[in-house]
C-alpha cells in the first residue's frame, strides 16, 4: 500500500514509464490503483518510429505487471517523507510479526 | 462519457479505473504483439475486458504493413494485456493488406528482420 499512496501523491505530474520490453511512454499521471496499474494522459512515445501503430493513442491504461521503471520529476518527491513512511511500515510489520509469534 | 455522480468512488481519489473508458473505442496491445481495436464494454478487477466490434490487427513494422481480422464480440483475459488506451483511429502511416498477402510477407522476412518489438516478455505475471 505504501507505493500506492506514494503514487497517489504524484497524480497530475509528468512521468515516464519504461515497460519491460524497453518501450518508454511519457505523459501525465492521471491515476493509479492497488496493483500499480497506471493511467496516463497525453501520452507520447519516446521512439515513435518503432511503434507507428500507436500514433492514435492519447490516454493509456498500463497494466502494473508490465512496468519496469517509472521515472519521476525529482522536485516532486519528498525523500524524507518516503523514508519515514518506509520506517513506519517496517515497524508496523515487525509488530504484526511479534504479535503472531 | 459523463459518469453520473456517485459512480466513481469518492473515497478513492486518484484511483485508477477503466470506468471512464467504457463505450469508447480502444486499442489493446496483447503479449503476442497483436492489437485489438474495439469498443470497451466491460472490465473487472483482473483487467479482463469485453470488447465489441472487435478487430485484430497484426503488424510487420519493418515492411510497414498490417492486416485486420474481424472478431466481433470478444472477451480478453487480463493477463495477456500489456496496455490499452483510447484510440482515435488512424493507420500510423502504415499500409493495410489482406490476410493472404500478409502471410506471404511474413514468410518472406529475413532472419533478423522479424518483428523486433517483443511484447511477450517474462512470464512472472
Amino acid at each position: 500500500m505504501l507505493f500506492y499512496s506514494f503514487f497517489k501523491t504524484l497524480c497530475s505530474k509528468p512521468v515516464a514509464i519504461e515497460l519491460k520490453n524497453d518501450l518508454i511512454l511519457t505523459g501525465t499521471l492521471h491515476s493509479v490503483d492497488q496493483y500499480l496499474n497506471i493511467h496516463l494522459l497525453n501520452v507520447s512515445i519516446v521512439s515513435p518510429e518503432k511503434y507507428p501503430q500507436l500514433s492514435g493513442l492519447k490516454n493509456v491504461f498500463v497494466r502494473g505487471s508490465v512496468v519496469r521503471y517509472i521515472q519521476l520529476p525529482s522536485g516532486e518527491v519528498d525523500v524524507e517523507l518516503l523514508m519515514d513512511a518506509t520506517r513506519k511500515e517496517n515497524a508496523v510489520k515487525k509488530n504484526e510479526k511479534k504479535v503472531k509469534a | 462519457m459523463n459518469v453520473p455522480f456517485g459512480f466513481i468512488p469518492g473515497f478513492l481519489p486518484g484511483a485508477s479505473s477503466l470506468l471512464t473508458s467504457l463505450d469508447k473505442s480502444i486499442l489493446i496491445i496483447l503479449r503476442d504483439s497483436s492489437h485489438l481495436i474495439g469498443i470497451l464494454r466491460s472490465y473487472d478487477q483482473f483487467s479482463n475486458v469485453v470488447v465489441s466490434d472487435c478487430v485484430r490487427r497484426r503488424f510487420i513494422v519493418s515492411k510497414n504493413v498490417y492486416t485486420e481480422e474481424k472478431r466481433g464480440l470478444e472477451v480478453v483475459r487480463g493477463d495477456t494485456i500489456i496496455m490499452l488506451g483510447e484510440f482515435e483511429g488512424g493507420k500510423g502511416g502504415m499500409r493495410e493488406v489482406g490476410g493472404e498477402e500478409f502471410k506471404v510477407i511474413e514468410e518472406g522476412l529475413g532472419e533478423g528482420e522479424e518483428n523486433k518489438v517483443v511484447w511477450d516478455f517474462d512470464q512472472d505475471f
